[in-house]
């Protein structure tokens, strides 16, 4: 061999190297499974879900492990979205070749989505779950497991679609909302640890922290807030004072008040936003707006959850989702209360504290229709849901456990859903109504009302008349979306009347969804005549 | 003794057997058991807004789709996006076809509903008239079928909500109320005596033909559990307003024993206390 051929043979074993590598990794590529659900003889469940806490990642890992050691042949991964750009996600994932096996619920999953996207539970959740064996449910069905048998509301499609008839979601947790109060703060300012017991007591303490913050030139507020934080103090202040107005305008008389009702209460003129018990509660929410930090209508909740940490606010109002970052790795002890009810001497409103018997089961999971294996999925939504594993959802995030016999932990017991209370009254926010022309109206005037430049009189003046604008811009927007609801009832019905020949189940079905579809055309109906015949 | 048949006879039977074989192996238009299996697939993903899946079910029926696969087709297409007017007016036209070539058939019984809920619901201009007069003379041609019978509380809703008074006229209320004695269906009768009363109360407030109309729904029986528990307790609070005590703690007591995990029950078990206290200390 001549040193003139060397880089010839080289360059050729070069490239004969390259060729055997390439087709030992294609020969170890098609020993591979041909689908991500599967590998190494394991099939792989995915389930994705947008509850990114600190706390949670851990949780979901270990569920998973444990239904591993459990089902040696099933690999359970998890997947974590934020919330942010989850409906985003979640939008690309629904015609994705692989999509997640179970997927979270709510955040505007829409009755077509479900219908097309997910398989019904119905007649599984018909059926006890195996995984609460050797408990007082294990001949129990699995819908009956949760506190509100899956029942939810007309509403609610999380669990049980009352326009689809039929079950698309189990549940993990409920959400409530209290004070979180930091007591060595409290302490250090007021010299003792008494926390307020009324409304009185609170605005006296915010009055209190405040001349303690001034004469020690301290950045402290009584109240850490955020637009959204100090929307659900107010909101539930409102709901109670304005119980009693409530059931003057309650359409049929069941005690339930909706923001439909409310509406049209208003198009008639059956309460007015400068009158009576309302006029008393935003004089309330300008007093309590004053305990915050300056412009926190402008801060987001992680801001205020910031304040709360760094001891530079007293109290936060937030919800269970995030009592593990509120209660824990804190240098200071935190007590939960629940919030205060609406002032004495304006109490004509009120009937009592609020009922949170209504509140819906949520954090729910579905399966998706192309699951690769929906059995294992459903057989891991069972022993997620499990009394056993929903008691350690409770114990290791801090959540409330909807599972029946479940306990919310010591820690948080002071959220357990209060159930010796009244049914709500109205929110001026209508947050979650029309196309939301009010809740806009409200974001922007409400500085009018709690700057320190504001006024009731000031904010009453300036929300007049967006108001009444925004409201019917929002009955109108009911009007129309009730409607897109019941033409689309229409094709069902005739199916599942075809169906009901030779299926009584169906027959069952049409009338339900007949009766579901009627009652939404009175509303529908009454929304456009109050429209019509409303004072201008 | 039986005896085989003769020979000549057994081959009588090869052509048939022949033509058999070749349908079933040939695979094109569906045999009636597959037809059928076609037809009710499509209906149960049209119950569950499948419209797309119930569209392809029907079409695979190729000829052997018949009117009420047409009116069927005709019902999904109403609601398969995108929707607009033109689409509306595309399936109206192929109702109209329908309805006329037999309006007594399951086909055009289906149609004449769909042409009523087209006019009442489905136009971006609604003819109210229209719609009522198609409810009416598919109730009179056909009473006791179930689309008829629904029809019933859609032409009430036309009579209780025509915009164009404050408050129906008599005639309007009067049309509506007889329309339940009509009905055999105890959930449609329960739909209606529902709908009459929630008019009522919309106009008028709490008033003793709120009150009738609640107790009938409820001895109808409402379809849905939810609906249930809420008439329930609309009987127990009209009762109350209107100073019929005992019906009213008849009914609050029912709701206790009826309702699960409610956000009402506390407020229920105060008032029932309070009466009971009353009633000890002999208070009115």
């Amino acid at each position: 061999m001549t040193t003139a051929r060397l880089p010839a043979l080289l360059g050729a074993s070069l490239l004969a190297g390259v060729f055997l590598y390439a087709t030992a990794r294609l020969l170890q590529r098609e020993g591979e499974p041909a689908s991500p659900g599967e590998a190494g003889g394991r099939v792989t469940v995915r389930l994705a879900h947008y509850l990114v806490y600190e706390s949670h990642r851990p949780y979901f890992e270990s569920v998973a492990r444990d239904y591993e050691r459990l089902h040696p042949h099933v690999r359970v991964e998890i997947a974590d979205v934020p919330i942010r750009v989850w409906p985003t996600w979640r939008k690309t994932q629904l015609d994705a070749p692989d999509p997640p096996d179970l997927v979270q619920l709510g955040q505007g999953f829409t009755d077509e989505q479900m219908a097309l996207y997910l398989l019904p539970l119905g007649e599984e959740v018909a059926r006890p779950n195996p995984y609460n064996a050797g408990t007082d449910l294990a001949d129990v069905a699995w819908r009956e497991t949760f506190v509100d048998g899956l029942r939810g509301s007309g509403d609610s499609s999380e669990t049980f679609n009352y326009r689809l008839l039929e079950y698309y979601g189990v549940p993990t947790y409920a959400n409530t909302v209290r004070l979180f109060c930091n007591l060595d703060l409290l302490e250090k300012i007021t010299g003792s640890r008494n926390v307020p017991e009324n409304f009185e007591d609170f605005i006296a303490l915010g009055e209190k922290i405040e001349d303690y913050a001034r004469r020690h030139r301290l950045p402290i507020t009584a109240l850490a807030g955020a637009e959204e934080y100090a929307r659900l103090l107010f909101t539930q202040l409102f709901q109670q004072q304005s119980q009693r107005v409530t059931r003057t305008f309650d359409l049929e008389r069941n005690l339930t008040q909706s923001d439909r009702e409310a509406a049209i209460a208003f198009l008639r003129g059956d309460w007015r936003p400068d009158t009576g018990t309302v006029r008393s509660a935003w004089a309330a929410w300008r007093t309590l707006g004053r305990l915050y930090q300056p412009g926190f209508l402008g801060a987001m909740r992680d801001d205020a959850g910031f304040l709360f940490k760094q001891q530079r606010a007293v109290m936060i109002v937030s919800g269970s989702w995030d009592a593990f970052h509120l209660l824990t790795d804190n240098p200071f002890e935190v007590s939960v209360l629940p919030l205060p009810n609406p002032p004495v001497a304006t109490s004509d409103g009120r009937l009592g504290p609020l009922s949170e018997s209504a509140l819906l089961p949520s954090g729910s999971f579905g399966i998706m229709r192309r699951s690769r294996h929906p059995e294992i999925a459903l057989d891991f939504l069972r022993f997620l849901t499990s009394r056993q594993i929903n008691q350690r959802f409770a114990d290791v995030c801090l959540r409330i456990p909807v599972v029946r016999g479940a306990h919310p932990p010591p820690e948080i017991a002071a959220f357990a859903p209060r159930e010796d209370g009244y049914e709500s009254g109205f929110s001026p926010y209508f947050q979650n109504f029309g196309r939301r022309a009010v809740y806009r109206v409200m974001q922007t005037t409400l500085d009018r009302l709690v700057a320190p430049s504001g006024s009731v009189e000031a904010f009453l003046a300036d929300l007049e008349t967006p108001f009444r604008a925004a409201l019917r811009d929002d009955v109108q927007a009911f009007a129309r979306d009730s409607a897109r609801t019941f033409q689309r009832t229409d094709s069902m019905l005739v199916a599942l009347q075809a169906l009901a020949v030779r299926e009584p189940e169906a027959a069952h079905r049409y009338w339900r969804l007949s009766e579901n579809q009627s009652l939404g055309e009175s509303d529908h109906h009454q929304a456009l005549h109050a429209l019509a015949w409303a004072n201008p | 003794m039986s005896r085989a048949p003769a020979l000549p006879i057994r081959l009588l039977a090869l052509p048939a057997w022949v033509g058999l074989a070749a349908a079933g192996w040939a695979g094109e238009a569906p045999t009636e058991p597959g037809a059928d299996a076609l037809r009710r697939e499509a209906w149960r993903a049209a119950s569950l807004l499948q419209f797309d899946h119930a569209l392809h079910q029907l079409a695979q029926l190729g000829p052997a789709a018949g009117r009420h696969d047409r009116a069927m087709r005709a019902a999904v297409l109403l609601n398969r996006p995108p929707r607009s007017d033109a689409v509306v007016a595309r399936v109206e036209a192929e109702l109209r076809e329908l309805l006329a070539g037999d309006p007594d058939d399951e086909a055009g019984l289906l149609a004449a509903y769909l042409l009523a809920r087209t006019a009442h619901v489905h136009r971006t201009s609604p003819d109210w008239r229209e719609a009522a007069d198609g409810y009416r003379a598919l109730r009179q041609r056909a009473p006791a079928h179930p689309l008829a019978t629904l029809a019933a509380t859609k032409l009430a809703l036309i009579l209780l909500y025509d915009p164009a008074h404050r408050r129906p006229p008599e005639e309007a209320w009067a049309e509506a109320e007889a329309l339940a004695p009509t009905l055999a269906e105890p959930a449609a009768r329960a739909l209606l005596h529902l709908t009459l009363a929630r008019a009522y109360l919309y106009y008028d407030g709490v008033g003793d033909a709120a009150l009738r109309h609640l107790q009938a729904a409820l001895e109808a029986g409402p379809s849905n559990e939810n609906v249930h528990v809420n008439t329930r307790i609309g009987v127990a609070e009209t009762a109350r307003e209107l100073g019929r005590e005992a019906l009213a703690l008849d009914a609050y007591a029912r709701f206790l024993d009826e309702a699960g995990v409610d956000h009402r029950r506390h407020a229920v078990e105060v008032l029932l206390r309070e009466h009971e206290a009353d009633r000890r200390s002999g208070r009115p």
